[in-house]
């Protein structure tokens, strides 16, 4: 939709040589972040006039092989906009600024990426793990290629 | 999960009255009537008064995510169902919709009549166990039983479609697995007109009954700010006063073709949470009365190769289950097994939200609240 590449462009120009759009199905709103500019980004989402993104839905971190992402899915409940907002980060030592003081929906899906993915949430009030037991020694379980005591791969 | 108590969380003593007074922790949970499900609520308390409140989640994680990495599309559409036991139908459909937007498949007009009919009866069915046991949680024994005998009959319904009462591994990339079966038509357009009166005589057993009225008037207010803040959907966004519903605002499925309205609270306590659930009952219903009425004919499933691959790509769908949004984000390689599958449930935004609203309520009132979000932990844990 015209509007939706309006938006995409415009987040563009605000953020120059941090936010480049993505083509990930037609009619799908999606830019990829710079991992420094990601609170700014989501500041800028929440409180522009005109964008008005209030609603984050999820935040899913995903391994990709080579790296690891962070995709966030946000709403606007007032312009009924949708945008997918990826960041991308390296696997060894990766790094993401908490966003959880703007949009408060984030506080336990950043502690679960931390213990599933083992991402490093900067600046998270409660990184305590979630799902997984306190005395979890085995390593972030999503990444590809995890094995564990008890995990079991299906043979072909 | 067993954390350790720390002695500085311990104890706070105050000495305005001439005695000494102490706050302590109490362990809602993990097994709890009330919980409706393994939380476990770390409330530290001052007499009666709850002071603050911390869910401890994780019993129930049953790494679905982990595990449908390695699995195919039909594989995958039973451990949906265990996602939320009590909207499986909805489970699967929106794991279904992400498979299908993927893959630009054409969903046959019978099968997607089917679906909507699935899903709201199965939303009508999910509404009746949480009055059941709203008001078993408040004291009110009674509609229990008359809400689970009501909820026998649609599992008599989906019984004769798919064969199972509640976990229903029915809906299928492309349409549903099946045809409905002769007679079912007959049977669904009983239920639903013996179905609608009934509501009026549940709420005649509780919606101006005083003591239902003092627990949960103005109790557990949740304003509309924080309820998007933290992302809630569903009907607990809707008691806030936001009228906010996928099924007119995101629209997926069928559900342009049918009539019905969104009812809405005002001031988001526990009673307008309530009354919307009634209120939303009765439009399913109507929804399902428009549906068994206009049902076409035709395939009850698109074509689709037994070895399903999708190209590659991703998806993030969410429909409006019964306790709100629930999502599934689907990253696909181009290979039969999806590399990446996320499920949202709502939940897990309620239960984030609980200790905002019950700090200075009674343990009694986030009982009450507690019921009213209506979140169960298998959307929270997977």
């Amino acid at each position: 939709m015209s509007d939706q590449s309006d938006m995409v462009k415009s987040l563009i120009a605000a953020f120059p040589g941090k936010v480049i759009a993505l083509e990930l199905a037609p009619e799908q709103a999606a830019v990829l972040v710079g991992a420094s500019a990601v609170r700014d980004f989501f500041r800028h989402l929440k409180s522009d006039d005109k964008l008005r993104f209030d609603y984050l839905s999820s935040l899913s971190g995903v391994d990709a092989g080579e790296h690891l992402e962070v995709v966030y899915h946000i709403f606007s409940t007032v312009t009924k906009a949708k945008l997918t907002v990826k960041v991308q980060l390296p696997t060894e030592n990766a790094e993401i600024h908490s966003i959880c003081d703007i949009y408060r929906a984030t506080d336990w899906y950043e502690r679960e990426i931390r213990e599933l993915y083992g991402i490093e949430v900067l600046n998270h009030p409660d990184m305590r793990p979630l799902l997984l037991p306190e005395d979890w020694d085995q390593g972030p379980p999503m990444r590809k290629g995890w094995t564990g005591r008890d995990f079991i791969v299906k043979p072909e | 999960m067993d954390e350790e108590i720390r002695s500085d969380q311990l104890i706070s003593k105050s000495t305005d009255s001439g005695f000494a007074t102490e706050e302590f922790m109490v362990n809602m949970g993990p097994q709890h009537p009330s919980t409706h499900g393994v939380c476990r609520l770390l409330l530290t308390m001052d007499g009666e008064v709850v002071k603050d409140c911390q869910p401890h989640v994780g019993y129930l994680h049953r790494a679905i995510e982990k595990i449908s990495e390695n699995r195919t599309y039909a594989q995958i559409i039973p451990l949906t169902d265990r996602f939320e036991y009590l909207t499986s139908m909805a489970c699967n459909w929106v794991f279904c919709l992400g498979g299908e937007r993927i893959s630009q498949m054409e969903v046959p007009e019978r099968a997607e009549y089917i679906r909507v009919i699935m899903v709201e009866l199965n939303r009508i069915a999910s509404h009746l166990v949480w009055l059941g046991t709203f008001g078993l949680d408040l004291g009110a024994i009674t509609p229990f039983l008359y809400c689970l005998r009501e909820r026998e009959l649609i599992m008599d319904l989906f019984e004769m479609t798919c064969g199972q009462r509640l976990l229903y591994n029915y809906i299928r990339v492309g349409g549903v697995s099946r045809d409905l079966p002769v007679g079912f038509e007959k049977k669904c357009k009983e239920f639903v007109g013996y179905f609608m009166p009934l509501v009026d005589d549940y709420e005649a057993l509780l919606t101006n009954n005083p003591i239902f009225l003092t627990r949960t008037k103005n109790i557990g207010i949740l304003p509309v700010n924080m309820a998007l803040n933290y992302a809630v959907s569903g009907p607990v966004l809707r008691g806030s006063g936001l009228k906010w519903d996928l099924r007119k605002d995101d629209p997926y499925g069928y559900y342009h073709k049918f009539d019905f309205e969104i009812p809405t609270g005002t001031v988001g306590d526990t009673w307008d949470r309530y009354i919307v659930r009634i209120n939303e009952m009765r439009q399913s219903a109507l929804i399902v009365k428009q549906a068994i009425e206009g049902l076409p004919e035709g395939e009850f499933r698109a074509k689709v190769k037994p070895s399903f691959k999708p190209p590659a790509g991703e998806c993030y769908t969410r429909i409006e289950a019964a306790r709100g949004e629930m999502g599934a984000y689907i990253v696909s390689d181009g290979t039969a097994k999806p590399t990446r599958l996320r499920l949202r449930g709502s939940s897990y935004n309620h239960i984030m939200v609980l200790p905002e609203i019950v700090k200075g309520l009674k343990i009694a009132d986030l009982v009450a609240i507690f019921a009213s979000f209506d979140a169960i932990m298998p959307e929270v844990d997977r």
